[in-house]
């Protein structure tokens, strides 16, 4: 699985992830994913190059916004693929961490006051 | 990987691909030995492989020696404590055998001290207490019985295995002191030799990997063959059945169980497990190589790897426990 990092106006950190965020996923990512989420404010996880997202990766997303919104960050997900989507529609994350299909507003939910 | 449209369910990639990755992670893992306290089980061939995934609606996917045939053992306790609910009721079957794990080896012969009854029905005193009780219901068609309804739930007609049968009824001087025991302090009702036979027949039948995982969906589709549409346990009986199975299924690796996988299993020292994931899932592995508390190492790791790859485990960030309190609030 690859990750890379684009830094967006407003001090927001694009992460964008490519392959399954399973449990070799995770273990590929989960080091530079927490490093950034120690360091930043405002994490957009781009999934759009992530065709499959195990529990085990949610639970990665979930650990790392949490650690984000206690620091008084935000965490974002950009353009999931619909499987992905799904899974995060029923499982009720999306209540969680918040999805977006548009950069722009995602941005802007990511800089709005909590 | 197996043609996956062998249920009724169209081909679905995620299922498909996140399963044949957890077979190859697990293939190379030789750690464990091959049962040997039943001679006969010492025979099989330990690399064997194979993973079975059947859904309540009719799908099955499955990878590598899924339809091998190798024996049930102890996987048998789980069905079997079904269908003695079913025929007895529960205030008969916990009046002789409890509820509670043992934390103690499966062949330990070990009573509850305040009750002087076994501990639960999945180690080997519990379960041949459940086989004097479907003796005592059934008497002569008792063996006919279980094969009949074990058949259903797999889908498929099964068979003994005369070879490891002979071999655990001719080696079996532990579950026999086990049955005298039980006659001992009360828990079974004479003749014990009958309920014995019948265990160790039981332990016999010839399943696969396949059939495992027909089983298992068809207790999480609360007791009925998801595959042929037949009821084959009770309603109440299946949820009895899955809560022991949750707290006492994996013997004394039971509590380690729960922590890592999350689901109602049940090991087998031919090698088989059979995991329920409710109203959606059963999973059927067979590996024969087992660890020190029998149960198969690569059966285990299957079971770690699915649970974290499709949020199997109850208490999983992405499960809601009740659905009904779901749609009320």
């Amino acid at each position: 699985m690859d990750l890379e990092v684009q830094q967006l106006e407003g001090g927001i950190e694009r992460v964008k992830l490519a392959g399954r965020l399973d449990s070799a996923g995770v273990q590929e990512i989960d080091h530079r994913l927490s490093a950034l989420t120690a360091a930043r404010s405002f994490i957009l996880v781009d999934l759009s190059q992530v065709p499959f997202l195990a529990s085990v990766g949610i639970r990665t997303l979930l650990t790392n916004a949490r650690v984000l919104r206690q620091r008084g960050g935000k965490m974002a997900l950009l353009n999931p693929q619909s499987l992905v989507e799904e899974v995060l529609k029923v499982t009720g994350i999306e209540s969680i961490i918040p999805v977006f299909h548009d950069l722009e507003a995602a941005s802007a939910a990511l800089k709005a006051p909590a | 990987m197996n043609d996956p449209s062998a249920g009724r369910i169209a081909p679905h990639p995620a299922i498909e691909v996140g399963l044949a990755q957890v077979f190859d992670q697990c293939l190379p893992d030789s750690g464990g030995q091959v049962a040997s306290y039943i001679p006969e089980l010492a025979t099989v061939d330990p690399d064997k492989f194979g993973v079975a995934l059947a859904t309540v609606d009719g799908g099955l996917w499955s990878c590598g020696d899924s339809d091998l045939e190798f024996t049930i053992q102890s996987v048998s306790k789980a069905l079997s404590y079904c269908l003695a609910l079913e025929l007895l009721g529960r205030e008969e079957v916990f009046r002789h055998v409890g509820v509670e794990p043992s934390g103690d080896a499966f062949n330990a012969i070990v009573f509850d001290p305040g009750t002087q009854r076994p501990f639960n029905p999945m180690v080997n005193a519990g379960a041949i207490t459940v086989s004097a009780l479907i003796y005592r219901a059934m008497k002569g068609e008792a063996l006919e019985f279980l094969l009949d309804r074990f058949s259903r739930a797999a889908g498929r007609t099964l068979r003994i295995s005369e070879s490891v049968y002979r071999s655990e009824a001719e080696t079996g001087h532990r579950n026999r002191a086990i049955g005298h025991l039980l006659l001992n302090v009360g828990a079974a009702e004479p003749p014990i030799e009958p309920a014995l036979d019948l265990y160790f027949r039981q332990c016999s039948i010839l399943v696969t990997a396949s059939d495992l995982a027909r089983m298992g969906a068809t207790l999480a589709n609360i007791g009925e063959n998801p595959f042929t549409g037949e009821s084959v346990f009770a309603v109440g009986a299946v949820r009895d059945a899955l809560s022991v199975m949750f707290t006492c299924g994996m013997y004394d690796s039971s509590g380690s169980w729960a922590l890592d996988v999350g689901i109602p299993a049940k090991s087998g020292v031919g090698g088989g497990v059979l995991g329920v994931v409710n109203r959606q899932l059963g999973i059927g592995t067979y590996s024969p190589r087992l660890d020190e508390k029998g149960n198969s190492v690569r059966g285990l790791k299957v079971f770690r790897k699915l649970a974290d790859e499709f949020g199997l485990h109850a208490f999983e960030c992405t499960n809601y426990g009740s659905e009904l309190m779901r749609s009320l609030v």
